[in-house]
């Protein structure tokens, strides 16, 4: 009942962005995520189906929803269009689609002509980490460390924001390095969502980098990360290990297996420097906890 | 007696025609103040938006500049902070400049094609736009400022020279 309130309250404020003339097509619905492309209708999902709404997208639709969803004011988002969202206040994020503009070296500097949009509702979920806390914590109440795999959209981000909130309830100071601002929500570098009150948010931060920073700057008893991989995120995990700090990370996979084959990502398993393996599934819904357990035992 | 009252209407005379000439003159010295003003305006809207990328809407509420600018700026902010694309909310508050200032066409010209694209892109792109439109407002104002002296010293002397003329005529 709770949750259907918050839904319907982030539902309001995103609608409140939406062009003046879409509103009486969209106030009977509850979406989750809403995609709008120049001359397609514009789509909405909720949480068990696909409406096509009958809308056109025009152009100046698409103007005034990038004007509404940046205060009119692009530049002032030029690292976050790098990336090709803005997340909004609330934590809701919105992805752009046009034509990208490349710097001198090849990278993405921007988009321009963009030409479709998609807002994504973020919300937490309080307690859907219930049900692995027991595993998650040692016996004396810290974490261990953790892997979560799972499929996109399978609700790893949701888990681990919970799992972070719990822990920092419990006592630990938590950072969340949150390059994608998926896990906090931050707009404008404060948290969107609850992620505790013992916790730090670096926010657009690689993860890397923001890794060491953490241990630097804010000396956190847990590190938490989402969507590791890369070459130098196995680095870092390995230096927050040697301090003795707990980490709590995700992985893309449909199932360990998977994840084990990827290069770097096989180097820190192999040393099994993840204790704990939480495994994700869309089987009964988002979230369906396939396997929570030790690593050595899933295997 | 007479004399005391001739003396007294030619006076009025001489004052209603001149005051008349420097109101005319005025329309012109207000010009290029005000061109100036804008100018200071956009100047600091541009370090606004290329240093400090601050949003449009706190960027334009916080320029604080004399009236009739002020309340354009002011306006166009209230206009974006209601969700108004930059591009209709000023084209919006513009009716507060062609009604109040002395600003002329080409001035207004300028400012509007600003509108036609403020927010709309990265810094680079924007601080582009805003230089462009600088440099023209401050080349309208350089033409304004010669234009003020001639016409601004012309109308004073024409007032006050009418007035006189009439009184020699009315003797």
């Amino acid at each position: 009942m709770e949750r259907d309130q918050d839904l319907n309250r982030a539902w309001t404020s995103l609608m409140r962005l939406m062009p003046p003339t879409w509103s009486t097509s969209l106030r009977s619905y509850r979406g989750i995520e809403l995609r709008v492309r120049i001359g397609q209708p514009v789509q909405l999902l909720e949480a068990t189906r696909e409406v096509m709404l009958p809308i056109t997208a025009t152009e100046a639709d698409i103007e005034h929803l990038v004007s509404a969803c940046s205060g009119s004011s692009l530049y002032a988002y030029e690292e976050e269009m790098k990336q090709g969202f803005i997340t909004l206040p609330g934590g809701h994020r919105v992805g752009f689609a046009g034509k990208a503009m490349l710097d001198g070296a090849g990278l993405v500097r921007g988009l321009k002509h963009i030409s479709a949009l998609c807002l994504r509702v973020a919300r937490s979920v309080p307690g859907c980490a219930d049900g692995v806390m027991k595993e998650v914590l040692d016996a004396t109440g810290a974490p261990h460390h953790t892997l979560i795999v799972s499929p996109p959209q399978a609700g790893k981000t949701t888990l681990l924001r919970d799992i972070a909130r719990q822990v920092s309830l419990l006592g630990k100071r938590v950072c969340i390095v949150d390059e994608r601002s998926e896990i906090a929500g931050c707009y404008r570098g404060r948290p969107e969502l609850d992620v505790g009150p013992r916790t730090d948010v670096l926010d657009g931060c690689p993860k890397a980098q923001g890794m060491l920073m953490a241990l630097r700057a804010l000396s956190p008893q847990v590190l938490v990360t989402d969507e590791i991989g890369r070459p130098e995120d196995v680095s870092a995990i390995l230096e927050a290990l040697h301090a003795g700090v707990r980490v709590i990370a995700t992985a893309h996979g449909n199932s360990l297996a998977e994840v084990a084959e990827r290069p770097h990502l096989s180097r820190l398993l192999g040393q099994s420097m993840f204790e704990k393996v939480i495994v994700l599934s869309h089987r009964l819904g988002p979230g369906t906890i396939e396997h929570v357990g030790s690593y050595a035992h899933h295997r | 007696m007479r004399i005391i009252v001739d003396i007294l209407a030619f006076g009025l005379i001489v004052y209603v025609t001149g005051a008349a000439g420097f109101a005319v003159a005025k329309r012109f010295t207000e010009r290029p103040r005000q061109l100036a003003d804008l100018c200071l305006g956009l100047e600091v809207l541009r370090t606004e938006i290329v240093y400090a990328a601050t949003p449009l809407a706190t960027a334009l509420a916080t320029l604080r500049m004399r009236a009739p600018l002020g309340e354009f700026f002011v306006h166009a902010a209230e206009g974006i902070a209601s969700l108004k694309t930059a591009r209709s909310a000023w084209e919006d508050a513009l009716p507060v400049l062609v009604k109040q200032s002395a600003l002329l066409e080409p001035d207004l010209a300028a400012l509007r094609h600003l509108g036609e694209v403020l927010g709309t892109s990265n810094r680079e792109d924007q601080e582009r736009h805003l230089l462009v439109v600088l440099r023209r407002l401050e080349s309208l104002q350089r033409e304004a400022e010669a234009e003020a002296r001639r016409s601004a010293t012309l109308w004073r002397y024409l007032g006050v020279l009418s007035g006189i003329t009439l009184v020699i005529i009315l003797i």
